[in-house]
């Protein structure tokens, strides 16, 4: 549970949204930039969020988008959501069991070409990974989050109701939560691509 | 708390007459939070053999890996399908190849060998291994599941005894585990086909 960072996000079989929040804190109680991206793009239609260990988190997210890059370059073609998320997991995994490990909890979402399915998964700093949920949280928010969603989520809802719904779960988080989070990146991955939508601002 | 008991999940296993029943929970948590209510822990391993791994989440994936690495290439070398008697002792060898630094799950197997004869086994995080003839079972509900089955095995069951008894066994350690539950998944094992049915519990 990546201290006071917030990520959101929530998938159908058309599309995938994912929510990142823009802080940075620094000595657990000042917020120290607020226009702190946290997002890596791992290929044409995926991406990942990542939060925990600023430096592990900078490093673990470079290094990642990396490799997936190298392997795209060598193979002609770009690795699926599913086999991001698996080699993900796996190197998380790996590095707990060695001396350096990263810890950070990640999302990854992404539109599968194959599978014409919307992908959305997790990874947390222990490696434990789930793949094709529809809807996953880290961060401390996430526990209010998963309650709304459990009683909200309707599996066939529009692009616009699966907004409305991540609103109400970073407006939860905005309420319930003591820590000041200036506002979240947001983006939609769906079988046209990948777009940037406009950040929620508080 | 363990971290054993970190995501939680159950696993359990009867034996019958040339059939065997392997059972798992669906839940996932983080502790007290449940995260996920789809993630089985009964994995198919060659045709007649299953593998249920409870315990840490991560190190049960990653040991699934290894496994089926090991299962793959033993499968190719001798040009046979794996029996369940020398999985378990590839596990069992897989885990105690970390002695002093163990995977966190502990491994279940179950399935027909060649002669269509049941066999199940379990061990622990380090592959010791403890094979009865009756049931075994793994994971956070374990107390519960060890006595429950007491009750409801019989000697030489057919398949559908067998999948009541251990579907029975099962609902009632979630009933009780906290750290497992969400519905479950049972797999019955028999000489011509595998049926696989998914059960509701109460669903917290």
């Amino acid at each position: 549970m990546a201290g006071m960072h917030f990520l959101v996000g929530i998938s159908t079989d058309d599309y995938v949204i994912l929510a990142a929040d823009k802080a940075t804190f620094a000595y657990g109680a000042i917020l120290a930039d607020s226009e702190n991206d946290k997002e890596y793009r791992l290929g044409k239609k995926l991406t990942m969020m990542c939060i925990g260990e600023e430096g592990d988190v900078a490093q673990f997210g470079d290094w990642t988008k990396r490799n997936l890059q190298l392997y795209s370059v060598r193979n002609g073609y770009e690795v699926s959501p599913a086999s991001a998320h698996h080699f993900v997991r796996r190197s998380i995994a790996h590095g707990l069991r060695s001396s350096d490990r990263y810890t950070v909890d990640v999302l990854i979402g992404g539109y599968d070409e194959k599978e014409e399915k919307a992908f959305l998964g997790s990874v947390d700093y222990l490696g434990n990974g789930l793949a094709k949920q529809p809807y996953l949280f880290r961060g401390f928010c996430g526990r209010f989050c998963y309650a709304i969603m459990d009683r909200e989520y309707k599996k066939n809802m529009s692009e616009a109701e699966g907004l409305i719904m991540m609103k109400k779960c970073i407006g939860e988080a905005k309420r319930r939560f003591v820590a000041n989070i200036p506002g979240y990146k947001v983006v939609i991955i769906d079988k046209n691509g990948y777009r940037k939508l406009d950040d929620v601002l508080f | 708390m363990s971290i054993m008991s970190y995501t939680g999940g159950t696993v359990v296993a009867m034996a019958g007459d040339e059939c065997v029943c392997i059972a798992s929970d669906l839940r996932i948590g983080e502790q007290m939070t449940t995260i996920a209510t789809d993630e089985k822990k009964v994995h198919k391993v060659s045709d007649k053999v299953y593998v249920g791994l409870a315990g840490f989440q991560s190190d049960a994936k990653t040991m699934l890996e290894k496994i089926l690495f090991r299962k793959n290439l033993y499968e190719l070398r001798e040009n046979r399908k794996v029996r369940p008697q020398i999985l378990s002792e590839m596990i069992s060898n897989l885990c105690y190849q970390h002695r002093f630094g163990s995977y966190f799950t502990e491994p279940l197997v179950a399935g027909l060998d060649d002669q269509n004869k049941p066999y199940i086994c379990c061990m622990d995080t380090i592959g010791c291994v403890s094979a009865p003839r009756d049931f075994v079972a793994i994971g956070t509900g374990q107390e519960y599941l060890l006595g429950v089955c007491e009750n409801f095995w019989q000697e030489n069951m057919k398949p559908e005894e067998l999948f009541e008894a251990t579907a029975q066994s099962i609902l009632s350690c979630l009933e009780r585990d906290a750290a497992s539950g969400w519905g479950a998944v049972v797999y019955t094992i028999t000489k011509d086909k595998v049926n696989v049915s998914t059960i509701k519990s109460r669903m917290d």
